[in-house]
Parts: C-alpha cells; sequence; structure tokens
C-alpha cells in the first residue's frame, strides 16, 4: 500500500487520538483479566501489550484447564536438546529461577545470621530491606517458574552452583556485619540486573519472556541503589546499565 | 555505618561516578554505531527484517489495531496501514525514540525549573547538598539518555526531538507546578515523573522492532528506576521528619525500620503509567 508521508503523519495522528480514546478501555480489559474475569487470561496475558509479570503468576496459578494451549508464547519458549537439557529461552528462564532462588537463599542466611546474633547489632530499616527484598527475589523465581511449567517443564528449585560455589559461599564466610552483608547483597543484585539485561538484548526470543525479564531488571536495581546509598556510595553510578557479570545458561544449577 | 560524607567524599564520588558513566557512554556509544551501520544497510536495500516486523505486529500493532477495531473505531485502511511492515519499521521505531527523547527532555526541564524554586535552594544540610548533587547527576544522565534515544531516532532516519512531551507538560506538569509548596512535593513529583519513563521504556523494549532501539531503552530503563528508588527514599525521609539523615551513608541505626523498603514499592515493574510511543513524536 502507498502512502504519502503526509498521509502517514496524519493517520498517525488519528492512530494517538484513537489511542487515546480506547486506553481506558484496554486498561479496564487488563484489569479485568488481572482479576480473573476474562475469558482467556493466560493467552491474552502473555501476549498483550503492557503485561506484568505479577499477572503472569496470576496466569499460571490460577491455571484453567479450558484454554490449555493458549499460552501461544509458550511454543516459542518450549525447547530442550535430546539429553533433556533446556535451551533458548526455557534455559535462561531456569538460570533466572536458580539466581533468583540463590539470592532467597543468602538472604535467609543473612536473616539467620543476624537472628543468631553474628552480625551485631542489626538496625531496623537493614532487616526490613531483608526481609523485604527477600520476598520479592521469591516472586521473582515464581515468575520465571510458571514459564517453565506453561511450557511443560519442572520448576527450578535449585539455586545457581556455578555462583554458588565461586562466589557466594567464599564469600559469606566473610561477611562479619550489616556493612559486609550490604556489599556481598550489592554484587549479588548487580549479578542478576546484569544477566535479565544480556537476555533482552542478546537472548531472549520470546517477546513474554523478554516482558518478564524486563519486568523485574529495573527492581533488581532499585535494590542495588538502595545498598548504595545506605553504604555511601553514589546510588545510580551508571548512566546506562550494564551487562557486566551477566550469567549464562551454561552455570550448574542444583 | 559510613557517617556523614565531606564535601570533599562526596566530590570523589561524583568523579568516581564520572569515570563510570564515560565507560558506559563509550558502550553505548558502539550500539549506536551499529544501529547506524544497520539503519544504513536497511535503507540502501530497502529490505525490512521479518522477524523484526513479525515481533513487532505480534505485539504494539496487532493488538492495538484488534482493540480498536473491536471498538468500531478504526477503518480498513489504517488497519492495513497498521498491519504493513513499512509503517512499523520506519515510522513507529522512529516515534518511539521521539518521544522518549521528550520524556527526558521533560524530566530536564523539570528538574531544572523545581530546583530553582526558592524552597529547594533553602534546604538545610547535609540534605541540601545531597539534594543539589543527585539533581545535578540526574540531569546529566537524563542528558545522556536524551542523546542516545535521538541518535536512535536520526540513526533510523528521523529527526531529533528537542522538545519536551507536550502532553504531559500541559496535563500534568504546567498543573502540578504551582502545587509544588515544599521539597517533598518536589521529591515526589519527580518520583513519578520517573516512573512514567522507566514504564514508557519498559512498553517499548517489546513493542520497538530495531534491536539496537531496544537495547537503549533496556539500558535507561532501570536507570530511571534508580532515580525513583532515590527520591522514594528521600521522601520518605522528608515525610517521616528525617531530614537529617538525607546523605549518602545514613546512620542505618537511626533510620526508620519503613526506610528498608519504601524504595522499590514494586515486586514488578508496570506498564500502567506508560507513555503512548507516538505521543512526543516529532510534528
Amino acid at each position: 500500500m502507498q502512502i504519502t508521508e503526509r498521509e502517514l503523519r496524519a493517520m498517525t495522528r488519528d492512530l494517538d487520538e484513537m489511542h487515546h480514546a480506547t486506553l481506558p478501555k484496554m486498561q479496564a480489559a487488563v484489569a479485568e483479566l488481572r482479576e480473573g474475569r476474562g475469558t482467556s487470561r493466560r493467552g491474552f496475558l502473555f501476549g498483550a501489550a503492557g503485561l506484568t509479570a505479577g499477572a503472569l503468576i496470576v496466569a499460571a496459578c490460577g491455571s484453567d484447564k479450558s484454554d490449555k494451549g493458549a499460552v501461544t508464547g509458550a511454543t516459542s519458549l518450549s525447547s530442550s536438546d535430546t539429553s533433556g537439557k533446556l535451551t533458548g529461552d526455557l534455559a535462561i528462564a531456569a538460570l533466572a529461577a536458580s539466581l533468583e532462588n540463590l539470592a532467597v537463599q543468602t538472604y535467609q542466611a543473612g536473616l539467620d545470621a543476624a537472628t543468631m546474633g553474628k552480625l551485631g547489632t542489626v538496625p531496623p530499616a537493614v532487616a526490613t530491606f531483608a526481609t523485604t527484598v527477600q520476598q520479592q527475589h521469591k516472586d521473582h523465581a515464581a515468575a520465571w517458574n510458571s514459564i517453565l511449567i506453561g511450557a511443560g517443564k519442572p520448576a527450578v528449585t535449585g539455586v545457581d552452583k556455578t555462583v554458588q560455589d565461586a562466589v557466594v559461599t567464599p564469600g559469606f564466610a566473610n561477611v562479619h556485619n550489616v556493612v559486609d552483608l550490604a556489599k556481598f547483597a550489592i554484587g549479588l543484585e548487580d549479578v542478576a540486573a546484569a544477566t535479565y539485561l544480556n537476555g533482552i538484548q542478546n537472548a531472549i526470543q520470546d517477546v513474554g519472556a523478554i516482558k518478564v525479564a524486563g519486568s523485574i531488571q529495573p527492581i533488581e536495581m532499585q535494590h542495588s541503589a538502595i545498598l548504595h546509598f545506605v553504604l555511601g556510595d553514589y546510588p545510580v553510578p551508571d548512566t546506562f546499565a550494564k551487562t557486566a557479570g551477566a550469567r549464562g545458561p551454561d552455570d550448574i544449577i542444583g | 555505618m559510613t557517617n556523614m560524607p565531606t564535601e570533599r567524599a562526596l566530590n570523589a564520588l561524583i568523579e568516581a561516578s564520572e569515570d563510570l558513566h564515560s565507560d558506559a557512554m563509550r558502550t553505548t556509544n558502539a550500539g549506536l554505531a551499529e544501529l547506524v551501520e544497520r539503519g544504513h544497510e536497511r535503507r540502501a536495500s530497502g529490505e525490512v527484517d521479518p522477524d523484526e516486523t513479525a515481533a513487532y505486529q505480534t505485539d504494539r500493532s496487532r493488538l492495538l489495531t484488534k482493540s480498536l477495531a473491536g471498538a468500531g473505531l478504526v477503518g480498513v485502511g489504517l488497519t492495513r496501514l497498521l498491519a504493513s511492515p513499512a509503517f512499523a519499521q520506519s515510522s513507529m521505531d522512529v516515534q518511539a525514540a521521539q518521544t522518549a527523547a521528550s520524556i527526558e527532555n521533560l524530566a530536564i526541564a523539570v528538574y531544572n525549573t523545581a530546583t530553582g524554586l526558592p524552597f529547594m535552594q533553602n534546604i538545610p544540610d547535609p540534605a541540601g547538598a545531597t539534594v543539589v548533587a543527585f539533581v545535578t547527576k540526574t540531569v546529566e544522565q537524563h542528558t545522556d539518555h536524551m542523546k542516545a534515544f535521538n541518535a536512535a531516532a536520526t540513526q533510523l532516519g528521523g529527526k531529533t526531538q528537542d522538545k519536551p512531551d507536550q502532553v504531559v507538560f500541559d496535563s500534568v506538569v504546567t498543573p502540578a507546578l504551582p502545587t509544588l509548596k515544599s521539597p517533598l512535593d518536589v521529591v515526589k513529583f519527580a518520583a513519578d515523573l520517573e516512573l512514567v519513563a522507566a514504564e514508557t521504556y519498559l512498553a517499548e523494549i517489546s513493542a520497538v522492532s530495531d534491536k539496537n532501539l531496544r537495547n537503549t531503552f533496556a539500558s535507561i530503563m532501570g536507570v530511571e528506576n534508580q532515580h525513583r528508588a532515590i527520591l522514594l527514599a528521600v521522601a520518605a525521609l522528608l515525610e517521616g521528619g528525617k531530614p537529617e539523615l538525607i546523605m549518602l551513608g545514613p546512620p542505618a541505626d537511626q533510620l526508620p525500620a519503613a526506610a528498608g523498603s519504601v524504595g522499590f514499592p514494586d515486586t514488578f515493574l508496570k506498564t500502567d503509567q506508560a507513555r503512548p510511543a507516538a505521543e512526543g513524536a516529532v510534528k
């Protein structure tokens, strides 16, 4: 279809106006679906603009047998080699879940150490930070596992063993107070954020999975910013987020 | 925890941040150079990547078209236009980049205007110095973001967007400015604008068809969300009557418990505050 630049601009303006006119309807539809009143929640949520990973969890948990197969994104996500090892987007989903599980486990170790008095006096704000962030990481892991489950794969309950063995276990041994813990946590948050950014920029193919990664990466960066702020570092050190430190699907999960 | 930093320490931190910033800019410039090359190749060949176009159509165009058509608001011609690869490739990506630049321009304008308000210039230290340093650095970062988006727009064949998002400026900023009566009002308002930026860019990472433009959005959305986190923390301390704790490295034992979670109220970044992709496009 041949159109002139002028016609294109006019049509774009019309579209923009119509977009504004119908946006409330679209938002209402999304809200309705989030509340479970939609007729094809899972299919819509995987494909719709405005998807949130929170909604994704709702969709996965509220499994409706009647719309089996409606998860259009699952087809492109589903992949494994002949040995049964996950490949492609599903491998990244599994990696992400394992990193989130590792974060959950590490914050728990910090909370346990604090409870046992091994970290000295723990300010209330630090305890709140650890428990809140831990819960958010649990929710992030659930989001990735919902993708795996939706594709017929088992949820990942293990952690990224590669990072655990090389970084967390030796590093946590040197955590003796809340400052050490905060510095240690920054490393984990930055690895998670970098892994998601790398996934979005270089690895993930499925639009739904890109949205999930995109909805989580900025939260991990917030965790990191607050930790920097409390430690006395400049809280937004990078003008552009980096992929340095990103983990890959070759990491061992166990 | 760390005690209140001296001005010298603060300057050292900012200097260190400058170095990191320079590194990041080099990385981004390399990505933009690739974007230029890809854009030239694409225009020279007249080809459109079918996978990229399909991805775009799968998301923004298709859903919007279906939604509007369902509401009886789209004619056959416009429906075809929305589905055309040329529209997706050459128009919407450029408009999305221009809209992003307009949001950055808006943020820069708001920060500069707000910090000129009398009550913002009389905040007692350490909060005053901390806020000034943060705003200075944040404006610089938004300026670099604006340049990155404008570079993407021009390299995809569009014009630079040097103006703010007029819709947000008219409907949100202009009415709000007279209501900003305190540093707390300003900080909360800035946090809201940062959220709009972050959510808009999140929406675009799955909507634009050009990979390098998507990468630019992806590398910036988290940074805006970090700005928001710090602004929310500062707002909470102002609201809680603890302005003396607004400093890099506040004494953690004096922070209220809620300070540990106020900076990240959402477990997942949403897109309900995202601006339409074409809203800030060059007219």
